[in-house]
């Protein structure tokens, strides 16, 4: 009964998903115009899914660094979704007009997709390859992250 | 001392279900009390690095103002003569 009570009071930590899982496939509205973005849809492609906020200052860096990998690699299969994790959307509306993207963005406001990554840090970046693989999971950024990612990207996209 | 007691179980009589066990002057018992406190304890919640947006928000701030908050320290600590009471820059090196 003690056990019992103990593995139910603990059992809300769930597992960190972590390179080698699958990518969690759900369907989240867009953030602005467009139709809602469906992971599941972009098998064959190679994904960065990123959690991002205006609130994160690490974020601020890594807008401009994903908006430039995504126009670069896109025409050979790369895309980026941008999972923002503002309490508003006006908040996120602000930064994006100092700091444009060209990359779809989604909507998070019921912690779904947060959720289901089992997001750790922000901003968390899960690379994901082809197959539906997370092959790479970034915490943070920083320099490094962002030469490290284009490494990585680059590689994945050599994979069939 | 008597009519002390009495008084402090006639308080938590009119609490009603607010006592709860945590004294023998109360129908439940401690483990109840326990158990009731360990479901208690699971509607705590820690902010998850998501939500942290709430967190961010200017009424969540110790301070309504970091400037005039700085400055009232700064003057406290020419009046008093005395520093390092209140949150301050640096790592803790003990060198500004």
């Amino acid at each position: 009964m003690k056990l019992a009570l103990l593995l139910a009071v603990f059992s809300s930590a769930a597992c960190a998903l972590e390179a080698g899982a699958p990518m969690p496939s759900l369907s989240a509205p867009r953030l602005g115009e467009g139709a809602p973005v469906e992971l599941a849809a972009l098998k064959g492609k190679v994904v960065y899914v990123d959690f991002w906020a205006s609130w994160c200052v690490p974020c601020r860096l890594s807008m401009p660094t994903l908006d430039s990998l995504y126009k670069r690699y896109s025409p050979r299969g790369f895309t980026v979704v941008g999972f923002n994790k503002d309490v508003e959307a006006a908040d996120a509306q602000r930064f994006l007009q100092r700091v444009t993207v060209s990359f779809p963005l989604a909507l998070d406001a019921k912690d779904a997709a947060a959720q289901a990554f089992d997001v750790k840090a922000m901003p968390s970046g899960y690379l994901v390859d082809r197959k539906g693989v997370v092959r790479r999971v970034h915490r943070g950024f920083t320099q490094e992250t962002a030469a490290s990612l284009e490494r990585e990207i680059d590689e994945l996209l050599k994979e069939p | 001392m008597q009519k002390r007691e009495t008084r402090s179980c006639g308080v938590k009589k009119t609490l009603g279900w607010l006592c709860l066990g945590f004294t023998d002057g109360c129908s439940a018992t401690p483990r109840f009390s326990f158990v009731l406190l360990a479901l208690t304890l699971c509607a705590c919640t820690s902010v998850a690095p998501y939500q942290r947006g709430y967190l961010a928000r200017p009424d969540m701030a110790f301070e309504d103002s970091p400037g005039h908050a700085r400055a009232i320290e700064k003057t406290y600590s020419a009046k008093e003569a005395a520093s390092g009471g209140a949150s301050v820059g640096g790592g803790g090196c003990g060198c500004n």
